[in-house]
């Protein structure tokens, strides 16, 4: 019964995403909402809403094409592959238009020019430009025009980063003296954090594009009128404006050079929501205001865990009871997939299930691609727990089941794995809260689990400290519950073998 | 009489090294036999070879009606008669019960599961009959009132007694033991002894490998002595304990004398 709604749910998931993606009235786009303002992020006052200028740009544009926009969240680094999977159908999200993106995807017209930026702490008046970072240690986000600047001259350190606020935090500790970033980021994270500033004039040139898949050129042809037309009717600069975004690349770019119409109101509610909350009181009450989200995170982090360990205790089973009691053949099959999955990152093995398995028709919600992937690699694991379990049985207690007449089968069935069961809980319970942890990996293919909402609230309130310890918190609570039941079973088991005292 | 097991030059090697050599023995309903000799002399391994446990490599071996053959005239290398030994195997083990040296009840079954899972499973007995059989066996072995306890709460003699007990529950033509008290303190053996004592009175068939002296003299029908893989002597125990034919048997045996 309980594996039939397993199953159910596991169909569900995935006929579900591919229904979507037959509605023609639907535009399905993706982003990373972890990435910082004012691309996309979490409202600060309503955690639940995600805002930014691309979503601005997103809705204006859904609506003069006339489809409803859907948005899909994905890991920056996997908004190109997840094209091609066929989860969403355009990706924005700060995309850099390069040469080397443009051999796999289609990009629209530049929805947005921008430039360069650098970021000093206050006080810090030896740099000033760019030859100022001669024989110094400068951070850049990774893959960036910021990190091919910089290493284009030799004498400068380069450092680089998953995030750009973690290259501020570094400076704020010393590791860093200067950062080079995209003057969107260097805007909205010196104004709320005073102690950095932007020093020197703009470097380089960077333009955004929306990325779309090669085969879609009628999509693109869609998209670039309907922005053609944001631009014409004036809707994109007053986007930009009230984002604080305008500058002078965009009034070359667009040949408008009057004066501002609009006034940043989006960028000043920004500024407030989020500018140092000097009470103590309002911070706790932010953090209320978070719960929801972080509580439906933790039911999501908990039900892939239980499910990825069920299969893994059932997977396992089968592969310790092959390696043990299968021939030659069924033997050399399982000590092949444990060794395979136990000696490459579980990592990898996520991006094959979800990235490449697609190429070969096989394609996965991305919930079932989170537990098939979490549940076969710890099954690798359980097969050894559970082959030391039968190891630790005395041999006499399979002859003496055999010789009353039961076939090996029985034998293993109703003798030994009954008492293979008390001896493997403990390390099953261990193996279990470790996989509660490790279900964060599967953030990278799409799932939104509770370390990425940590991820994606600490990075638009700027604040890890306080929400890192709400989640890991969190994780200590789903595990307890675990863990007590496992003693309690354990307890049960062990009166029957253990005189009590 | 009726005979009911028959063995004919039973051979077994593990490696280069003969552990079993031409063994012969024919053993009628109803008597109890004991196997007496130094350690290593493959008395055990002939039980486990009559259980189907380890399985010879030449020879004849017949329990009742089922007979298996191996060996190199008798073409038993391919595969299909491989299938057939582990069938009759099965049915062999089915009417041969065995006693080990080692305590090993199922530690985590009461003493009445013990004993009735294995005709409820191999036998497909309703539970209800195969708990009355249980508890009347119980009585047996004199251990009624025991049947709720786990082994944990047994002596080693009162847990041999429920192996008995457990091996009994599936009727069967013969009763293996190999040492069963040797693992039991000075005290408990009694107790296992009489058990199968009383089994002799019954008529059970039964073979014993034992280092208890006193027992094989005093109970057997038929004393064997065994020493290097082979059967030296198998007579009745007045003759081997006191009148040996064969030189290795009285010098075992005078070891008792004192």
């Amino acid at each position: 019964m309980k594996n039939t709604i397993v199953l159910f749910i596991c169909l569900h998931l995935i006929v579900c995403p591919i229904a979507f993606g037959q509605n023609e009235k639907t535009l399905r786009w993706a982003a990373d909402a972890e990435g910082n303002a004012p691309y996309i992020f979490q409202d600060p006052r309503i955690p639940t809403e995600i805002i930014g200028f691309e979503v601005d740009i997103v809705r204006a544009l859904s609506e003069i094409i006339g489809a409803k926009p859907v948005f899909v969240q994905n890991q920056w680094d996997g908004l190109i592959p997840g094209l091609y999977r066929g989860d969403y159908d355009i990706a924005i999200n700060g995309l850099e238009i390069t040469e080397d993106r443009k051999k796999e995807v289609n990009f629209s017209n530049p929805y947005y020019i921008t430039y360069l930026q650098i970021v000093v702490l206050r006080g810090v008046d030896y740099i000033q430009s760019l030859s100022d970072l001669s024989g110094r240690k400068v951070g850049a986000l990774k893959n960036s025009l910021a990190e091919r600047i910089l290493r284009a001259k030799e004498e400068i350190n380069v450092v680089t980063y998953e995030g750009e606020v973690n290259a501020f935090v570094d400076m704020k500790n010393g590791r860093i003296e200067a950062a080079l970033v995209d003057a969107p980021i260097a805007l909205y994270y010196t104004a709320t954090n005073p102690e950095f500033t932007m020093v020197g004039e703009p470097i380089g040139e960077i333009s955004y594009g929306i990325a779309l898949r090669k085969e879609d050129i009628r999509l693109l042809e869609k998209i670039n009128r309907a922005l053609d037309e944001l631009k014409r009717s004036g809707k994109l600069r007053q986007i930009l404006e009230e984002w604080n975004l305008w500058n002078n690349k965009m009034e070359v770019y667009l040949d408008d050079f009057s004066v501002s119409k609009s006034s940043p109101e989006k960028y000043r509610y920004f500024i407030q929501s989020v500018s140092k909350r000097e009470h103590f009181a309002e911070r706790i009450e932010l953090y209320f205001k978070f719960m929801p989200v972080f509580l439906k995170a933790a039911l999501i982090t908990l039900g892939l865990s239980l499910l990825s360990m069920l299969l893994a205790i059932l997977a396992g089973l089968i592969l310790a009871l092959m390696r043990l009691y299968g021939g030659k053949v069924l033997g050399f099959l399982s000590v092949l997939y444990i060794e395979i999955i136990r000696g490459t990152p579980l990592l990898i093995q996520l991006y094959l299930i979800f990235y490449a398995l697609p190429a070969i028709g096989v394609k996965l919600s991305p919930f079932l691609a989170a537990i098939l992937g979490l549940g076969f690699n710890y099954a690798a694991y359980e097969a050894e727990v559970y082959r030391s379990g039968f190891l630790s049985i005395p041999r006499g207690q399979f002859e003496a089941a055999i010789s009353l007449g039961m076939t090996p089968f029985q034998a293993i069935w109703h003798i030994i794995l009954p008492q293979t069961f008390r001896v493997v809980i403990p390390p099953m319970t261990n193996d279990f809260i470790s996989l509660i942890k490790d279900s964060s990996l599967v953030s990278v293919i799409t799932m939104i689990e509770l370390t990425k909402v940590y991820n994606q609230i600490a990075s638009a309130y700027y604040d890890y400290l306080g929400t890192g310890l709400i989640t890991a918190g969190l994780y200590l609570l789903l595990g307890l519950p675990f863990i007590r039941l496992a003693r309690h079973f354990e307890k049960r088991l062990a009166i029957e073998t253990k005189p009590s005292k | 009489m009726n005979v009911i097991l028959e063995i004919k030059n039973l051979t077994r090697s593990i490696g280069s090294t003969k552990i079993l050599k031409n063994i012969s023995l024919s053993v009628q309903q109803g008597e109890l036999i004991s196997i007496i000799g130094r350690s290593g002399c493959g008395k055990t391994s002939l039980l486990r070879c009559i259980n189907c446990l380890d399985a010879f490599d030449e020879g004849y071996l017949r329990v009742g009606e089922i007979v298996i053959e191996r060996g190199r005239n008798c073409n038993h290398r391919n595969k299909n008669n491989n299938e057939s030994y582990n069938v009759k195997a099965y049915h062999i083990r089915l009417k041969v019960g065995m006693l080990f040296q080692t305590l090993n009840l199922f530690p985590n079954r009461t003493v009445l599961e013990n004993i009735t899972i294995a005709p409820i499973i191999v036998k497909k007995e309703p539970k209800e009959k195969a708990i009355a059989t249980a508890l009347e066996l119980l009585c047996k072995v004199g251990l009624k009132g025991f049947e709720n306890r786990y082994p944990y709460q047994l002596s080693g003699g009162q847990s041999q007694r429920v192996a008995i007990a457990r091996a009994l529950a599936l009727n069967p033509d013969i009763m293996l033991y190999d040492e069963p008290t040797s693992a039991l303190d000075p005290e408990l053996v009694g107790e296992v002894l009489n058990v199968m004592k009383d089994l002799d009175c019954e008529g059970m068939t039964q073979i014993v490998v034992t280092h208890a002296m006193n027992f094989a003299k005093t109970a057997s029908d038929y004393v064997i002595y065994m020493e290097q893989g082979e059967i030296i002597e198998m007579d009745t125990p007045e003759k081997i304990f006191y009148n040996p034919s064969d030189k290795r048997t009285e010098s075992y045996v005078r070891l008792f004398k004192e």
